[in-house]
């Protein structure tokens, strides 16, 4: 049944432990008549589903950006490693057993700098160097329960909007993997992100953002990067540890600040899928530090408008959106919600001024006709 | 699949929730008001709301929501989700439209995007309308096109969703025509 | 298996061919007075996939035996066409991230929702649409013209297929069951072959004929066996 595998992994794999396989060497490709050429098939058939999707972002300096931390991390294997960058509000990127990388635009907003951003595709990109899907897919086999296998992996890959997309992505069995497996994929993504000239330390940080974030969230078993081992102190405790040890850089030390660069433009589209993704304290931890960073705060204003909005908190929604104009440039559905917000509280002087103000900026919005029939009723 | 499975026990229970729907014949709406089908649809009735299509489902659908109260989910397979989006009586035309959307998004619908907002007679009521786009779950490109009205503190929707392909074209005249048959049933 | 896979599978088993196995083949009305002597047939790469059905009742995905089948399965299906006097014309995949292929690739996910309608909406009767009154009527409209491109073709034929094979232990476990049947009434299955044909008039975009196959026999790995399948797939086929 098992077919080419040593008869000790064999016996390790009935014991639900299997030993560690031999890293995936640049261009290697599995045997087309093993399980792991099974796996690549049907991570084959997820990625096409990636390829095509309606959520794929390409967006060419974002794509280009990371693709080249992509290349500096993975050196000679950057060439077997396909990327994707989807729109999707959740801390998360991972490595397909055949070698596509995705990365949710969640995380890119959440990293604070570009070494964050580096450490957790370094530790995915070990996950996929040392084959741990595999190992994965082999110890439940040995349990012979697949359909248990792939419902909990469809359970810890709770990303919302993703759908059938992430369901597919459970078929890949790319999460879930074992607090040894994470270990060993830490260790790999320091090493990996310090020879590429990164600052180690920043892994724990970015540990210290998602641990802050789910803290005021009250989830215990998030899904995505910290799913089968969360952000827990002693995880931020062995990086912090480790990450004085690491190997010396081999590569200078990339220039700073062109993550900013890159995500500015199109920060504002992914706060607003954060919003409707409707965890608002977690969105608040991270609302906090963009303010604190300060940089084009009146889109920012606007968000956190949208956050007191949703929670039909209208006095602080109505505060901030007015912040948010007066902190130019911010968006033109300011003065839009604005508008709203005074015409449902009776304020149709106010009401009528912001209307107005939104037409002046944004004559050819697609609701313009709907805000000149609220302003003839205001007459 | 959710529907087929309610057929099956509708159909052992004795009653069919279908209907045909011809042009010319026209079909009542939540007591509030009437329509021309236009075309001849396969109608699904469920308590005050109807679902209609004429190849099935994954390819297009015209949904009537109807008398939708305060505090309610769009349709009852959104109540059992959690959190789902809920009406609200004193919703502008922009909020309901945020709760189609964001309802539509919770089913599956990707990247949703509304266009053309503007006010639209509702019968001889004064309502509104928007376009729609979205992708379904499989990745399939949809487009759609919605009136609506708050009357009486009680939403009424007519929405059509189709694959942009071949289905939001082919219906699209008719869809319009549908629209504009809306007469009022006299209220006591 | 995926989520096309299990509605083919459902249907299959519904409509009753679960018991004894078999075809349902469907042919749009007076298509068959109005079809043309020798069409030209555009070939869709048919949509394969293999699994071993493991003894804990799980399918493993085969990648050598579903490339292998792939390729017999063209084969036979070229050969089966051939042997019928049809011209036949590959389709070819528009180069990746163009805008053609993205059409392309709409197309086929229209396809996709038109094949899952006709299975829940024409072959499970209990969930057929009324006003349809039995009538088999679907379209994808004239944009399929697009998958043509320059070349001259009259209809698209897809072919979908999901096979899979008792693994030794599961074989044994089927081989226990079946001599305890009688007594137990039931017997663990051996593998399972499904499959969905489908042919599109490339001008109007209407489905002019399908065809259902499930069976717990049969087999892709060879050429022979692969042959005999598409056969069977092709039962009711127009010409």
């Amino acid at each position: 049944m098992v077919r080419r595998l040593p008869a000790l992994l064999l016996v390790l794999a009935a014991c639900g432990n299997p030993a560690p396989l031999p890293d995936l060497a640049p261009g290697q490709r599995p045997a087309p008549d093993s399980e792991e050429a099974g796996l690549w098939m049907q991570a084959d058939g997820a990625e096409e589903l990636i390829r095509t999707s309606a959520l794929r972002i390409q967006d060419p300096a974002l794509v280009d950006y990371v693709q080249g931390i992509v290349d500096r991390l993975a050196g000679p294997r950057a060439k077997d490693l396909r990327l994707y960058i989807l729109r999707a509000p959740e801390f998360n990127a991972f490595a397909f057993p055949n070698g596509a990388l995705v990365v949710l635009s969640g995380l890119i907003l959440r990293a604070e700098n570009e070494a964050q951003l580096a450490f957790v595709l370094s530790h995915e990109i070990t996950h996929y160097q040392r084959r741990h899907s595999v190992l994965v897919y082999l110890s439940a086999r040995s349990k012979s329960g697949f359909a248990a296998f792939f419902q909990a992996v469809a359970n810890v890959a709770r990303v919302g909007e993703l759908g059938a997309v992430v369901g597919a992505l459970a078929v890949g069995g790319v999460f879930r993997f074992n607090r040894e497996q994470e270990r060993d994929a830490d260790e790999g993504g320091l090493d990996g992100m310090a020879r590429a000239g990164y600052d180690a330390r920043e892994a724990a940080k970015i540990c210290e953002v998602c641990l802050h974030e789910t803290e005021a969230q009250g989830e215990k078993d998030r899904a995505g990067f910290f799913s089968s081992h969360p952000a827990t102190r002693e995880r931020i405790e062995t990086l912090t540890a480790r990450a004085a040890t690491v190997a010396a850089a081999s590569a200078p030390a990339p220039a700073s600040g062109r993550l900013g660069n890159v995500l500015l433009p199109l920060r504002l589209g992914f706060l607003k899928d954060e919003v409707r993704r409707q965890e608002p304290a977690s969105l608040q931890i991270l609302l906090d530090r963009l303010f604190r960073e300060g940089v084009q705060v009146g889109e920012l204003h606007f968000i956190q408008g949208e956050v007191y909005r949703v929670r039909r908190d209208a006095d602080r929604a109505i505060a901030a959106y007015r912040d948010a104009v007066s902190h130019p440039p911010a968006p033109a559905e300011s003065h839009q919600m604005l508008g709203i917000l005074y015409l449902k509280k009776g304020d149709k002087d106010n009401a009528r001024t912001s209307f107005t103000r939104y037409l002046e900026v944004h004559p050819r919005a697609e609701d313009a006709e709907m805000v000149k029939a609220y302003l003839k009723q205001l007459e | 699949m959710k529907k087929t499975i309610a057929i099956l026990i509708l159909l052992v229970a004795g009653c069919s929730p279908w209907r045909i729907c011809e042009p010319g014949q026209r079909v009542a709406q939540g007591g509030l008001y009437t329509v021309d089908p236009q075309v001849t649809w396969s109608g699904w009735v469920e308590g005050k709301n109807q679902d209609w299509t004429v190849d099935g489902w994954s390819l297009h659908q015209l949904n009537f929501v109807s008398a939708l109260k305060e505090g309610r989910a769009l349709w009852p397979p959104l109540e059992r989700k959690k959190n789902p989006p809920l009406f609200r009586k004193d919703m502008t035309p922009h909020e309901v439209v945020e709760f189609v959307t964001a309802s539509l998004a919770l089913e599956g619908a990707r990247a949703p995007k509304t266009s053309a907002f503007k006010p639209q007679a509702f019968g001889s009521l004064q309502g509104f309308r928007f376009d729609l786009e979205f992708s379904d779950s499989h990745d399939l490109e949809m487009q759609g096109l919605a009136v609506g009205v708050v009357h009486e503190d009680r939403l009424y929707l007519i929405l059509y969703r189709a694959a942009k392909e071949h289905y939001f074209p082919k219906y699209r005249e008719s869809i319009e025509k549908l629209i504009a048959s809306i007469e009022m049933v006299p209220q006591k | 298996m995926g989520r096309w896979g299990a509605v083919v599978l459902a249907v299959a088993l519904a409509g009753g061919l679960g018991c004894v196995g078999g075809t349902q083949s469907t042919l749009k009305e007076h298509f068959k007075e109005q079809a043309p002597a020798s069409p030209t047939l555009l070939i869709m790469a048919p949509d394969v996939e293999l699994y071993e059905l493991t003894a804990g009742g799980g399918l493993e995905p085969k990648a050598d035996w579903t490339q292998e089948a792939g390729k017999h399965v063209l084969t036979g299906l070229v050969e089966e066409l051939r042997a019928k006097q049809l011209s036949l014309v590959p389709y070819e995949p528009q180069p990746k991230g163009s805008k053609e292929e993205h059409d392309a690739v709409q197309l086929v996910k229209l396809h996709g929702a038109t094949c899952k309608s006709i299975l829940v909406h024409h072959y499970m009767e209990q969930s057929r649409l009324p006003a349809k009154k039995g009538k088999f009527d679907w379209s994808m409209g004239n944009g399929v013209r697009r998958l043509r491109g320059d070349k001259k073709a009259d209809y698209v034929l897809f072919l979908f297929m999901r096979d899979s094979y008792s693994s030794g232990g599961r074989a044994a476990l089927v081989a226990v069951t079946s001599i305890f049947s009688p007594v137990t009434g039931s017997r663990a299955s051996g593998g399972e072959q499904l499959g969905f044909a489908s042919l599109v008039d490339l001008e109007s975009g209407d489905v002019v004929w399908c065809n259902l196959l499930y069976r717990q026999a049969g087999d892709l790995r060879t050429a022979e066996k692969a042959r005999t399948a598409v056969q069977y797939l092709l039962d009711g086929f127009p010409w």
